[in-house]
């Protein structure tokens, strides 16, 4: 049982938890482009058409937090689980941004942060509940 | 002095004081307002009143059923519930107090030793450590413990459980969500394991691995989306099969002057009642103290993994979360069927346990033996989460709990453990 336990710190290293951002500056130029194109087609989008904007915010997103963007990145995942609920690549991020920035309000013993942050976590746990079941 | 011991006798005697000092002691330590303690405190007390009150409702209404169920079929008919189990010992059985401070010992002793181990789970599912701490209670009680030993080796116990299971799932949680930042909190764990360990043995391997992610599922299953409707759509025929076996003439003797069909269906709807109040209670109850010891929790051991409850993991495979509903249901029938032969009690299907159990089991199977995989250790785990409960119903009629018997397999393995192996240690001494 403790041989587990001792295996389980191996991948650790392999695997880093979330993955640091070495982005080249043209990488960098590149997803600043791509969200720029993402907002004008928002733009574009009609308020109403709720499906495809959840889906521009989620690509959205997605980008910013490869730009290690965070707190708009949570932004813009919030935002496009308004529009519509889902539990795709969007919901899997956000829910690790906002464990993120749970572990930096535990580190900087922010309580209301961590509360805050705690209680977004079950919102998400929620959402799973609620999509899964609804397919 | 004699205020002192009518405090004493009183007021720390009732299970419903003691949780809400529990929780008071929690917002203190938050440094909430005045305000926020009593209303938090307040709320707490009024939980567990709640809870008592749907625990009432669901003793009656399975009273009923034990009865029709071995007049018709001739045997004991259990249903599988935690909450029943739970409202029992916290009630009818009078071991409120001794749940509410061991719940409290689990939390404490699982910041310790994620403080000071290398293990940094915080277990955050509340409702799972409830149901932790009602076993460990329960069984250490049976054991024959009592006091502040009841209570501290139940917490140690269940803290330990509270870190082990995540700790023992998290190759194959690394392996479904591709990051170590979270952790699976629920304690139906050994189930999981078991699942893999059959869907390694009998599963697809290397290329030939096919994920059931791969394939489009149809189907929905939107009546699980309400938990009182799921239950109600399993307990109102069951109810009522029930009540035509036993015959109108046994059924009508309970049922008095109302039809013995009708008083089935009102019953069954009592059940479902019940576990809507008690429910309801549970979440006042956890409510306050949770949010109030996981700050807790997280400011002392700021690099702690959170291990959280089974849906946070249903987006990283939802349609094995399906495979795996719909295998584990089958299971869990043919194990209702198989045991009775063997001499246990008939463990009637629990279509909530089957879904978020069944479900979670389900990405583990595929995770590690790809369709094939979830297939057979399915139907495998459908089996095991029924025969493990089923070894538990001797124990439990002898304690008096009425017709209910646990569901969450790391809770039940908790209490197999003080049955088999303190228990008969503390008799010897």
């Amino acid at each position: 049982m403790f041989g587990l336990f001792k295996n389980k710190d191996k991948p650790k290293t392999k695997e880093p938890t979330t993955p640091e951002p070495t982005l080249s500056v043209e990488e960098k130029a590149r997803l600043v482009n791509e969200i720029e194109a993402l907002d004008k087609e928002i733009e574009q989008t009609s308020e109403t058409d709720k499906p495809a904007l959840a889906v521009l915010y989620e690509k959205k997103g997605l980008k910013q937090a490869e730009l290690d963007e965070k707190e708009q990145a949570v932004a813009s995942l919030e935002k496009s689980l308004d529009y519509k609920l889902s539990i795709g690549d969007g919901y899997k991020k956000l829910m690790s941004l906002y464990n993120a920035k749970r572990a930096e309000a535990a580190r900087s013993g922010d309580d209301q942060g961590i509360d805050y942050y705690m209680n977004k976590m079950d919102d998400m746990r929620q959402i799973a509940k609620k999509v899964t079941t609804s397919r | 002095m004699s205020v002192i011991n009518f405090i004493v006798d009183n007021i720390l005697t009732q299970a419903s004081i003691t949780i809400a000092l529990i929780a008071m002691l929690g917002l203190l330590l938050q440094k909430k307002s005045m305000g926020q303690v009593i209303s938090g405190t307040l709320k707490t007390l009024l939980g567990f009143q709640v809870l008592s009150a749907g625990s009432g409702i669901i003793v009656g209404s399975l009273t009923y059923f034990g009865e029709i169920f071995t007049i018709g079929f001739g045997m004991q008919g259990i249903i599988p519930s935690i909450e029943a189990i739970n409202g029992q010992a916290m009630n009818e059985l009078g071991l409120g107090r001794d749940i509410a401070l061991t719940f409290l010992a689990i939390f404490v002793f699982n910041i310790l030793i994620a403080r000071f181990t290398k293990w940094k789970y915080i277990f955050l599912t509340g409702q799972a450590i409830l149901w932790m701490a009602t076993m460990t209670t329960v069984f250490g009680f049976f054991a024959g413990l009592r006091g502040i030993t009841l209570i501290l080796v139940g917490g140690f116990v269940g803290a330990v459980f509270a870190v082990a299971m995540p700790a023992l799932a998290q190759p194959i949680i690394r392996k479904v969500t591709g990051s170590n930042d979270i952790a699976l909190g629920h304690f139906c764990t050994l189930g999981y394991l078991f699942e893999a360990g059959v869907a390694k043995v009998f599963g697809e391997r290397g290329e030939n691995k096919k994920s059931i992610e791969d394939i489009q599922l149809p189907g929905s299953f939107e009546f699980l989306q309400d938990t009182y409707l799921s239950l109600m759509v399993v307990m109102v025929p069951l109810y009522i099969v029930t009540a035509a076996f036993a015959g109108s003439e046994f059924a009508s003797t309970l049922s008095g002057s109302q039809n013995y069909i009708m008083f089935a269906f009102i019953q069954a709807i009592q059940f479902v009642v019940g576990v809507y109040v008690l429910l309801a209670g549970v979440r006042l109850l956890l409510g306050e103290i949770v949010p109030a010891f996981r700050g807790i929790a997280m400011k002392l051991v700021p690099d702690a993994i959170p291990a959280l409850d089974c849906p946070v993991f249903f987006p990283y495979s939802p349609n094995a979360v399906i495979l795996g509903f719909i295998t584990t249901t089958i299971g869990t029938v043919v194990a209702m069927f198989v045991l009775p032969v063997f001499g246990l009690a008939m463990i009637l299907p629990g279509m909530l346990t089957n879904f978020f159990a069944g479900g979670t089991a389900g990405i583990f199977g595929n995770a590690v033996g790809g369709r094939r995989g979830a297939i057979i250790g399915g139907i495998a785990h459908g089996f095991f989460i029924t025969l493990l409960p089923a070894l538990l119903v001797t124990i439990f009629n002898s304690l008096g709990f009425i017709n209910a018997t646990a569901t969450d397999v790391d809770t039940v393995f908790a209490a197999l453990l003080y049955a088999w192996i303190l228990s008969p240690i503390l008799k010897a001494f």
